[in-house]
């Protein structure tokens, strides 16, 4: 178990803090979401309840999809764009998806390397962008979720407000919908472009996300010395 | 169990641990509201 612990800590500890903080926002949204309730003189909810609802799984869904699609555009971003002097880029020059010699694919594949990178064809494609396929179908289910959600909650107040509920192609172009997604897109863009960016010139000694102390800033990543 | 198979083992815990949270994840966020709740 300790030997478990020490070599997984990263994942142990990223899914602690998950746990915790999804924890915090279901109690933070369900006494939000009774005093919005009563304020309107409406009956408070359990937190049972609130918690199996749109109300609190729309706001799950809007910050899963943009941190899906983050990663995402960053995985691919980075296939083709550099940045010169980060340690997250290539160096300029090595853009583009590699060749077989340096992805170690196919003939040039180790005998410990992965069999779906020994193998040819449809199989070695599927292996060889599966994380960004993984990624792009997470960030595609979770906006799905979203505007399923955000559209329940919506005509739950046009009920209130005795308005006509709207339908899912009616949703997909409001204001709401893209005000919950761009509101989180463009806090993930901003986040990568800084991290990026201040990688170049700025240093976390014992990161694998920065460079080493004293390499230089015009040096992107030493992996491709 | 030697260290290289423990290794192993628990490369596959935590990549099918957060498989399977972001699968339950997105099956409730999508069911849910599909039911009308």
């Amino acid at each position: 178990m300790k030997g478990f612990v020490r070599d997984n800590a990263l994942s142990v500890a990223f899914l602690t803090i998950f746990v915790l903080a999804l924890a915090g926002q279901s109690i933070a949204g369900y006494a939000y979401n009774n005093e919005e309730l009563t304020s309107h003189g409406q009956p408070a909810v359990g937190y049972l309840e609130f918690v199996s609802s749109s109300a609190f799984l729309v706001d799950v869904a809007e910050n899963w999809q943009s941190e899906f699609l983050q990663f995402f555009l960053f995985i691919f971003a980075t296939i083709w764009f550099v940045q010169k002097g980060s340690p997250e880029s290539k160096r300029p020059g090595d853009e583009g998806v590699d060749d077989d010699r340096s992805q170690l694919v196919g003939a040039y594949a180790r005998p410990d390397s992965p069999s779906w990178a020994r193998a040819g064809g449809a199989r070695q494609w599927v292996y060889s962008n599966s994380l960004l396929l993984v990624m792009g179908t997470v960030f595609l289910l979770s906006w799905l979720a979203q505007s399923l959600g955000g559209l329940v909650v919506i005509n739950e107040d046009n009920a209130l407000h005795g308005t006509p509920p709207l339908s899912w192609a009616e949703y997909i172009v409001s204001a709401d919908f893209w005000n919950r997604t761009l509101q989180n897109w463009q806090s993930e863009f901003l986040a990568v472009g800084c991290m990026v960016a201040f990688s170049i010139y700025l240093r976390q000694r014992g990161s694998s996300e920065s460079k080493p102390v004293g390499l230089p800033h015009h040096e992107s990543a030493q992996e491709s010395e | 169990m030697d260290d290289e198979a423990t290794g192993t083992a628990g490369m596959r815990v935590v990549f099918w641990l957060w498989m399977g949270i972001v699968i339950v994840g997105l099956t409730v966020m999508i069911a849910t509201p599909l039911t009308g709740r």
